[in-house]
């Protein structure tokens, strides 16, 4: 398993490599568009990170992530989640910058190798923020009554929760 | 949203630093807080430039066109409405593509698109159809081929090995889509009756 995590990436430059050098367009325009859209991205999310990491480094400074955890935590342990982890469960469905943060703030401080730091990784990467996404497309829609979708939307996120710091805990 | 998330955050921290006489601290966390959205930023910089690249690649070499064919099968067990009337179901691999590669804005103007084209499958104009609430729940079970920014950002923290938690994450991602995909198929059957 580690050996394929870690020849992903090469593999794919290999692959990307390829598919320049044998295709008939000219692909290095393709890629430097890419790369300069992937640019934008980021000098688009640093205000807003800014403001989200000053936050979050007030949140944990004051001590209310704490707080926050002595709530959220029973409920996480019979789910299986680390407590560490609660802020990042309270704003995972509600924002992408937050998230980003959070996890910023949860790899410095307990390490991005620790259990903690993996179990949130692995939730991270696998799920995506509900209320906007939700919002964004049934308002393109134009449809008012959303019947089953946020409900199954949450139990989804629980599940993934669980099912990720399941898998860190047999897998590492 | 991040409005009022930002907010929250910020009077909590207020209350809280008071309650509990963290005050001193919490100038100085300004200031490192800011730091650290520096420094995320500057390593994420050359990630999402690279990645960017990378994908725009794969996107003009076709390969989005063939991974869209060979998804079509599942789509039609997931998407039976669109499968009957056989409209959208190519936008709709389309999105899964595109968030599969991370291709952020082409996936959102596939996805919206898959929408309006949902939306015209379906009679009601006031309530979601099946497949409108599948394509939209399941759009929240991102399903990513290589993580970037979370990789940037274990590289960051120091990480001694930032890819190890990749095929984790495509396990569990493909297992929270398949449980999903599932269970919004039992709903739509149960709402049909």
């Amino acid at each position: 398993m580690e050996l394929i995590s870690n020849l992903a990436v090469p593999a794919v430059l290999l692959l990307v490599g390829v598919v320049m050098t044998f295709s008939k367009q000219d692909m290095m325009k393709d890629f430097v568009q890419g790369a300069a859209e992937g640019m934008k991205t980021c000098v688009d999310l640093l205000p807003t990170l800014i403001l989200l990491l000053c936050a979050v480094s007030m949140f944990n400074a004051s001590g209310a992530a704490e707080y926050l955890s002595r709530f959220v935590s029973p409920v996480l342990g019979r789910l299986g989640i680390p407590e560490e982890l609660s802020s990042l469960v309270i704003v995972r469905p509600v924002s992408g910058g937050a998230s980003t943060a959070v996890m910023e703030s949860i790899l410095s401080k307990y390490g991005a190798d620790s259990f903690v730091g993996r179990c949130a990784s692995v939730v991270c990467g696998s799920s995506d923020t509900i209320i906007y996404i939700t919002a964004l497309y049934f308002s393109a829609a134009g449809v008012k009554k959303t019947g089953y979708a946020l409900p199954v939307a949450f139990l989804s996120m629980i599940f993934c929760l669980s099912f990720s710091c399941f898998l860190c805990r047999i897998l590492f | 949203m991040i409005k009022v998330v930002f907010c929250m955050i910020c009077a909590l921290s207020l209350l809280a630093s008071i309650l509990t006489g963290n005050t001193s601290e919490m100038g100085f966390a300004v200031v490192e807080g800011l730091q650290s959205a520096v420094d995320l930023s500057l390593t994420l910089l050359g990630v999402l430039c690279l990645w960017g690249g990378i994908m725009r690649v794969f996107s003009a070499g076709g390969i989005i066109k063939y991974l869209t064919k060979l998804l079509k099968p599942i789509l039609r067990f997931i998407y039976p409405d669109a499968a009957r009337k056989n409209n959208g179901l190519d936008e709709i691999s389309a999105s899964m593509t595109a968030n599969f590669f991370g291709l952020g804005n082409a996936a959102t103007t596939f996805s919206l698109a898959a929408v309006s084209k949902l939306q015209e499958n379906s009679g009601d104009k006031e309530r979601a159809s099946a497949d409108l609430i599948t394509f939209t729940v399941l759009n929240t079970c991102a399903v990513n081929f290589i993580p970037t920014t979370l990789i940037a950002l274990r590289y960051a923290a120091g990480s001694a090995d930032p890819f190890e938690i990749v095929v984790p994450v495509w396990l569990c991602s493909l297992a929270c889509y398949g449980a999903t995909a599932f269970v919004l198929r039992a709903f739509a059957l149960f709402r049909e009756k």
